[in-house]
């Protein structure tokens, strides 16, 4: 499988659902994820 | 200053998609016997000025966080924990234009979010360590974080992540967003 594919295999689950989840203007969708990250970072 | 030119690049993104209005005075100023330009022509013309301002100044701007990261001074964390906010709200705003710029941005948008955003959260986390021998990532809004046990953060930092973690510690706004993301 090609790069190209695999990308566009990544892409694919974004496909369906994306268009109504990402707007024309800043969600807040990276601040989110970076936030969420902060969840993973353990102190152990 | 990396605090600054991250501003100055949210504020261009963000001013290019405001609405402009004339006032007496910035017709007063029109040359004499020259009709102003329609709304539309001026919004579009200050809209694509500052697009084309921000996408300059992010490259550089991203070295920067990146030289702040490699400091790995406790100190400058709030700056970098701020500056990284601003910086991923214009990387969105940039996969949000994608929209309209290109024939396939959900491969944009995919592929910026396992590139350069995956690389700049996973370099965050590497830098900032807790102080401690057996050392690990630094995260203020862990429940198990003491601000007495980890020295090098001042009072205004304190009160930032206080307010944050108010935030982030509600269960339902945490499960709302893991379920927006996934």
């Amino acid at each position: 499988m090609s790069t190209g594919e695999l990308l566009e295999e990544k892409a694919l689950p974004l496909n369906a659902e994306a268009a109504e989840t990402i707007p024309e203007r800043n969600s807040g969708r990276l601040v989110s994820k970076f936030l969420l990250s902060f969840l993973d970072v353990g102190e152990t | 200053m990396l605090l600054r030119d991250a501003l100055v690049v949210y504020l261009a993104f963000d001013t290019s998609y405001r609405g402009l209005s004339f006032t007496q005075e910035s017709i007063a100023e029109l040359p004499e016997g020259t009709s102003p330009p329609s709304l539309e022509t001026l919004r579009y013309q200050v809209r694509w000025v500052l697009q084309n301002l921000a996408h300059e100044l992010l490259p550089p701007l991203l070295g920067d966080l990146e030289k702040i990261y490699r400091n790995r001074d406790k100190a400058f964390w709030p700056i970098a924990f701020a500056a990284t906010i601003l910086v991923f709200s214009c990387i969105e705003q940039i996969q949000a234009l994608s929209f309209e710029h290109l024939d396939n941005p959900f491969e944009y948008v995919s592929q910026v979010d396992e590139g350069t955003i995956a690389r700049i959260m996973q370099s965050f986390h590497l830098r900032y360590r807790t102080h401690r021998a057996d050392s690990v990532g630094l995260n203020p809004f862990s429940d198990s974080f003491s601000f007495a046990e980890e020295p090098g953060f001042d009072t205004s930092t304190k009160r930032m992540v206080h307010d944050l973690q108010k935030i982030m510690g509600a269960g339902m706004f945490v499960n709302r967003l893991r379920s927006y993301l996934s």
